[in-house]
């Protein structure tokens, strides 16, 4: 994926679950801001008695990889007891659309 | 977002997390026709240089592709063209050479298979329905040795088809082949490394009877969902009394989701190894994980236990629903699309054997409407040759029937008797001895010779 070629339905989404607890929000975004990773877009509520939130970001003025970011995030939800990833977009598309 | 919800994103995610979906094995096949040298030596170095050259990366890319779209890669495996027609042209017609022959290329191949840290190698095998080379016949000749002393390497032999029927002379052999590699390797692990097929398709991605066929390209990745975890969540989770379309609906509509999940994966596998991509097989293929078991899904359709009356419905109505959802998802279906029923594989299929309540005959009834047959099914190791071409015989009769494809994965295990069992671990689980029949087939076996095709087989 060319970072400038991406449009907001080929960015990669951030998905947190876990306890919902103060502060989620901002650790995550604050993460993202110090590696310059742009969030386009984010929408949060509860699943199932779970805190959930999704964001899609963009990693064109950003220096990280997708590889790596990834690896990040996972290490700071271990750090906070949340769970973190990064998904390629294309695999909620690609099961949810026809 | 493509207007995704949070609520179909969450889902998406539980789908591996909490139901164990996963790409149950990612294939690349590989031609090597074009390998053949003067000497095996020759020979078996250009066939590694050509699968290294082009799987190098497999491992890789695929954990890197799995990370990505957050979906687990299980298996990473190559399927080549079948041994025979590879090694034809090496051979002399002096016995004892060529099943050194045969040897030599079959340790090249799990050699291979280590340096690619791969867990198989397919194609080892022969297309036999219409009638046996010399080169098949070292082949099949060659299959206890080769079994018993590698690893990685799988083999096939296809000897019945709609069009051709069944070469019986193949499989009154076959009976004796399949007893003397038991008794040749540790628990008659090699068995289950050996799959006789009726119909036997070209893209299968699922080992151990996969091989890549001359029909096809030069390199292809197929991809073998996995999905009897996510299919058993979306039964669990529907009401008991809920009519049997709908329940078929919402079993489609899993499938179409996992085929989706498939397909993408797999052909950004093929794109990253820059190779092309050929197919999706829908199998639910089990494993020994707690929650992945096709015969889970089958109780909670509502059966006391797998193997009971109304097991064939519960089975057609699954595989029925899992093609349709998973046709609808895409375009690329191949391989053999179904639902596996491997008995040493499936916790809930073994543990209704120990209650004598799935019986060999049921199983034979359940190959009829699911996609392989007979698959890691274990039998006494006193069971006479005879007994293992009949029951070869009858499972393949019901492929050529049927216009489908059918296998058979049997393995006759030294010295334990119906009811004990045995414990391979890890892929293959383990299975208890299923019971066979004590009534013997010996006169129809060894008549030999064709059983016909059928009529239906003469359309043009």
């Amino acid at each position: 994926m060319k970072k400038a070629e991406q449009t907001k339905s080929e960015l990669p989404i951030i998905t947190v679950i876990g306890e919902d607890k103060p502060g989620i929000v901002a650790q995550v975004s604050t993460m993202l801001w110090k590696k310059n990773v742009n969030i386009e877009e984010l929408n949060q509520g509860v699943i199932k008695g779970k805190f959930f939130m999704i964001m899609a970001v963009d990693l064109g003025k950003s220096s990280v990889s997708f590889e790596v970011l990834s690896r990040e995030l996972k290490a700071l939800g271990q750090k906070i007891g949340l769970d973190i990833s990064l998904y390629n977009q294309q695999i909620f598309t690609a099961m949810n659309r026809i | 977002m493509d207007g995704l919800s949070l609520n179909e994103i969450y889902e998406s995610i539980q789908l591996t997390a909490r139901d164990k979906f996963d790409i149950r094995t990612v294939t690349l096949g590989v031609e090597i026709l074009s390998c053949i040298g003067g000497t095996i030596k020759e020979t078996n170095e250009l066939i590694r240089k050509r699968i290294v050259s082009l799987a190098k990366d497999l491992n890789h890319k695929a954990d890197k592709v799995s990370d990505e779209y957050g979906v687990p890669i299980i298996n990473k495996r190559i399927t080549l063209t079948p041994a025979a027609l590879v090694l034809a042209n090496l051979f002399k017609n002096d016995r004892e050479r060529d099943l050194k022959i045969c040897l030599e290329y079959a340790r090249n191949l799990d050699a291979i298979a280590d340096e690619l840290k791969i867990d198989f190698i397919g194609g080892y095998g022969a297309l036999v329905e219409n009638g046996v080379t010399y080169a098949d016949k070292m082949i099949i000749e060659s299959l206890p040795e080769v079994l018993s002393k590698t690893n990685k390497v799988c083999a096939f032999i296809n000897v019945a088809s709609t069009k051709a029927g069944i070469n019986m002379d193949v499989v009154a052999r076959l009976g004796q082949i399949i007893l003397d590699t038991a008794n040749q390797s540790k628990q008659a692990i090699g068995c289950a490394k050996l799959v006789v097929f009726a119909n036997a398709v070209n893209d299968n991605p699922f080992m151990a009877g996969g091989f890549h066929g001359v029909t096809g390209k030069d390199s292809v990745i197929n991809v073998g969902i996995s999905g009897p975890g996510v299919v058993r969540s979306t039964v669990a989770n529907l009401p008991k009394d809920l009519p049997l379309e709908e329940l078929a609906n919402e079993i489609k509509k899993t499938a179409f989701k996992i085929t989706r999940a498939g397909e993408l994966i797999g052909r950004r596998v093929a794109k990253e190894l820059r190779v092309k991509f050929g197919s999706v097989d829908l199998s639910l293929a089990p494993t020994t994980q707690v929650g992945d078991s096709v015969g889970e899904v089958l109780e909670l359709i509502g059966l006391e236990t797998v193997g009971t009356h109304g097991t064939t419905a519960a089975l057609a109505l699954l595989t029925d629903a899992v093609k349709k959802g998973g046709i609808m998802a895409s375009a690329n279906i191949g391989g053999l699309s179904g639902a596996f029923i491997p008995v040493s594989e499936d916790k809930f299929l073994s543990d209704a054997v120990k209650k004598k309540c799935l019986t060999l005959d049921k199983l034979e009834a359940l190959t009829a409407i699911c996609s392989v047959g007979l698959d890691m099914v274990a039998i006494p190791g006193s069971t006479r040759t005879t007994t293992i071409s009949a029951i070869i015989a009858d499972e393949m009769a019901i492929g050529v029937m049927n216009h489908k494809t059918t296998a058979v994965r049997l393995i006759p295990v030294p010295g334990k008797r119906a009811g004990q069992y045995v414990a391979w671990g890890g892929l293959l689980g383990g299975a208890y001895i299923i019971e066979v029949h004590k009534e013997k087939a010996d006169v129809f076996v060894w008549r030999k010779g064709q059983i016909p095709p059928p009529l239906t087989s003469f359309k043009n």
